[in-house]
């Protein structure tokens, strides 16, 4: 079975979750807590990087939904990026693409929320 | 009292009677009033101890073998015989002239008694010592076959032939044994081997090893007296003592037997004695070895105790106060704690204590210098704790030190997986009270007792996860029923379908439901998740869904987007349901269907597969109007021959040993290799792929498939 990890980094307000690995029912509460962890530091613009992800299941969606409202409502979002082609099917069945916005790349992502908060001052 | 015992005491008290009648008449007609061990009297004596030797042997057997009750019966005897042998004398010396002389006649020495009173006082003498040394000779066979080993037999043979050859050589001899001289040589050789067989026998004390020092104590003084009693008697019936000589005129042999017994009872008790006077400086010692093996052979109770935990702990707690002989214990189990943080002094949940002769208010007295509670000691150090003198340790606290109730405490961690579940503590009045000893006994103690305390939780456990099981099989079974038993077919068409999920029960859902004359209602589900929150979901998907589809519309669409908001409403934020949904018009193979952010349609024509994937986001995602804005719904009419495959995503994800997924292209296979097969066929030809592709019997993921079959087979 494979493993999976969730590396956290900041990229300047931005906070960066890298995957790895196999994202299932088993996997997912590691999410949950990485997750939990950027809002108990209050970040709310948060980028899920995908590159090394090799599988989500439903379950690993379904944290993706638990966290969005709280984070939205806080003015931030969950952006995700570089994806590959079968995540992104898996993705794209469930219409996830209408709720999140996906990236090609990494950089594409932090910008995005970078020209954010450069409008807003 | 059973028959042939009554047979056995029957026969010995009419031989008895018998003889004394015998001896009555004889002594009447006889001229010189001296008795004769003749055929008759003989005969008769024989039958009577014979049959009381035996009925007594037989009526003592039953008994619990107690060692010192015997030498009790021994001293009791002996006693016996001595106070007869005081009132025979005194009322000889008083009321009657009695004396037995010896007479010379034609046949040698004869006895006789000089009166009728006499005789009397013989007869009854004789038969209460014979009597008296049946019950010791039985008391005495007992003892020797106490510690039964391998020789004991044999030497008790030994005695038994050479005691009896010299009992029968010696009446020979006194009966002037035919004329033969060499037969007083032969007695004296009989009688030296039945001595030396006697003093071999007498060994029989190694039970007295076993025996508590107060038991020792006991028995020494018994010993001793039945030693001294016996002496006197074998000196007494031994001697030209009247008693010696009424036992003798009464029969030869039994003045041999008795003595012969009485010398085997001196010896006996004589070694008793020595034995027990060399065990007695080690008895204190060994009492306390001993009650260390019984305490700790008690802690088996330990082990039958682990389905109750307040009887282990009460039991814990008596076993360690008889174990170390401390005047108080305490136990206490630290329940639930946070086990990741094995921190000593982490929060502790709860604590559950077994108190025995101290109080909890006593126990909260006792604190350590820095004010914590004595158990912190324990609890840092990790290992057991020895405060040998309470008042002069500075590790205490000094009100501590000052109260005088308790001397000496020992604190023993009990842990398990190496965290400290509790705390065992045994405290005594007296400083110094505990050696290394105690110590050691009471740390093997301690490790069983967490032994136990981990077996009672793990049973505690593995009792709640059995019932788990038992209502996960209901769910399951009751789940089961939520899917079509039976599923509808037509000569226009054909369904098959099978669900199976990857635990007891799962998230995937399908249904075939007629609309009405002439529409069929097809669905494929899948909650997110997996197991019991999906089966939930999954049931309350069927209700919402049998709900809302009714004959008033064959749009799929509509039906989806009715079913999204109370979904959206009643499930978590993070479950949401994929969904195909298909109408069938069965008059005219013309199929709308509608995708809830499921897996694509399969379509199979003429052997070619087409993927249908209108667009669609799962339910339950978004309450707003996005869910109804991407939704779509398509149409396809269907062409006898046509194959529709709707599955779960636990079919394309299935994954072999190398972590590839089954995927699409081989669904496609496994779905156009049967293409003239029943829908059943080709369901079960999928299935059996994807099984073989996992080289597993279970799934990881729920797994659910359904195949219709359109028009006669071509």
């Amino acid at each position: 079975m494979s493993e999976f990890t969730v590396g956290a980094r900041q990229r300047d307000a931005v906070s960066v979750l890298e995957l790895k690995g196999y994202l299932d029912a088993h996997t997912a509460p590691e999410l949950e807590r990485a997750f939990q962890a950027q809002l108990d530091e209050q970040r709310y613009d948060i980028v899920v990087n995908f590159k090394d992800l090799s599988y989500i299941s439903s379950a690993g969606l379904g944290v993706l939904m638990q966290f969005i409202e709280d984070v939205r409502k806080n003015n931030g979002d969950i952006k995700l990026c570089n994806m590959s082609a079968r995540v992104y099917n898996v993705f794209d069945l469930l219409g996830f693409p209408m709720l999140y916005e996906i990236f090609d790349e990494e950089d594409e992502a932090v910008k995005k929320f970078l020209n954010k908060t450069g409008n807003l001052t | 009292m059973n028959n042939r015992q009554r047979i056995f005491l029957t026969v010995a008290v009419s031989a008895l009677l018998l003889d004394t009648l015998y001896l009555f008449i004889h002594r009447a007609l006889s001229a010189s009033g001296a008795l004769q061990a003749d055929l008759l009297h003989t005969t008769l004596i024989l039958f009577a101890f014979a049959g009381g030797g035996i009925y007594y042997y037989r009526a003592s057997m039953g008994e619990e073998e107690q060692p010192m009750r015997l030498i009790g019966r021994l001293v009791i005897a002996a006693t016996l015989f001595m106070l007869v042998i005081g009132i025979t004398q005194l009322a000889a010396t008083t009321h009657f002239t009695v004396t037995i002389h010896s007479e010379v006649t034609s046949d040698g020495d004869v006895l006789a008694p000089s009166s009728f009173a006499a005789l009397v006082i013989t007869i009854v003498l004789s038969v209460i010592g014979g009597v008296c040394a049946l019950m010791v000779f039985s008391s005495l066979t007992r003892l020797v076959f106490l510690k039964r080993k391998k020789r004991t037999r044999r030497n008790f043979l030994l005695l038994l032939i050479s005691g009896g050859t010299y009992i029968i050589l010696d009446f020979l001899a006194d009966a002037n044994g035919f004329g033969l001289r060499s037969i007083e040589t032969f007695g004296i050789i009989a009688y030296t081997i039945t001595i030396i067989a006697i003093l071999i026998n007498a060994f029989h004390f190694s039970w007295i090893l076993l025996l508590s020092r107060r038991e020792k104590l006991i028995n020494l003084m018994l010993t001793l007296l039945g030693f001294t009693l016996f002496l006197i008697l074998t000196i007494y019936v031994n001697n030209e003592s009247e008693t010696a000589l009424a036992l003798r005129a009464y029969h030869p042999m039994l003045q041999s037997f008795v003595s012969t017994v009485f010398e085997f009872a001196t010896a006996s008790m004589g070694i008793g004695f020595a034995g027990t006077l060399l065990h007695l400086p080690t008895a204190r010692e060994f009492d306390r070895k001993k009650m260390e093996i019984s305490s700790l052979r008690n802690l088996s109770r330990l082990i039958t105790q682990v389905f109750d935990f307040d009887e282990l702990m009460t039991t814990t707690t008596h076993l360690a106060l008889e174990v170390s002989e401390g005047d108080a214990a305490w136990l206490e189990i630290f329940t639930s704690t946070g086990r990741a943080n094995s921190g000593h002094t982490a929060m502790r949940n709860g604590t559950r204590t077994s108190l025995l002769n101290i109080t909890n208010d006593d126990i909260a007295l006792l604190r350590t210098s820095d004010g914590g509670p004595l158990r912190q000691l324990a609890l840092t150090t990790g290992g057991p704790v020895l405060i040998q003198d309470l008042a002069s340790d500075l590790r205490l606290d000094v009100k501590t030190r000052d109260s005088r109730s308790i001397g000496t405490i020992l604190m023993l961690p009990l842990s398990s997986h190496g965290d400290i579940i509790g705390l065992l503590n045994v405290t005594k009045q007296e400083a110094y009270a505990f050696d290394q000893d105690a110590m050691n006994v009471l740390s093997a103690f301690a490790d069983m007792v967490s032994v136990a305390i981990e077996n009672s939780n793990l049973i505690r456990e593995s009792i709640v996860k059995e019932r788990m099981q038992q209502e996960l099989l209901v769910a399951q079974e009751m789940q089961r029923s939520l899917l079509p038993q039976q599923l509808p077919h037509s000569s226009r068409f054909e369904i098959a379908a099978r669900s199976l999920p990857a635990f007891e029960v799962g998230g995937d859902y399908f249904d075939v439901m007629p609309l009405d004359e002439t529409h069929l209602g097809v669905v494929v589900g899948d909650v997110s998740g997996k197991g019991v929150s999906a089966a939930l979901y999954m049931a309350q998907l069927k209700g919402i869904f049998q709900a809302l589809t009714s004959a008033d519309t064959f749009s799929t669409r509509d039906i989806l987007i009715r079913m999204n908001t109370p979904l959206c409403l009643s499930m978590e934020r993070k479950s949401f349901i994929s969904l195909l949904y298909a109408i069938l018009d069965t008059q005219n193979g013309v199929l709308t269907y509608s995708r809830a952010g499921h897996c694509p349609l399969l379509h199979v024509r003429n052997g070619q597969a087409h993927y249908l994937q209108p667009g669609g986001m799962a339910l339950g995602l978004d309450d707003g109007t996005r869910f109804s804005d991407t939704l779509r719904e398509e149409q396809l009419k269907l062409e006898d021959g046509d194959i529709l495959v709707m599955y779960t995503d636990g079919i394309t994800e299935a994954r072999n040993p190398q972590d590839e997924e089954f995927q699409y292209e081989r669904l496609t296979r496994s779905a156009t290799a049967k293409v003239n097969g029943s829908a059943g066929e080709i369901l079960d030809a999928i299935i059996a792929d994807v099984h073989t592709y996992s080289a597993r019997a279970d799934a990881e993921d729920d797994m659910t498939l359904l195949v219709l079959r359109w028009g006669g087979r071509v």
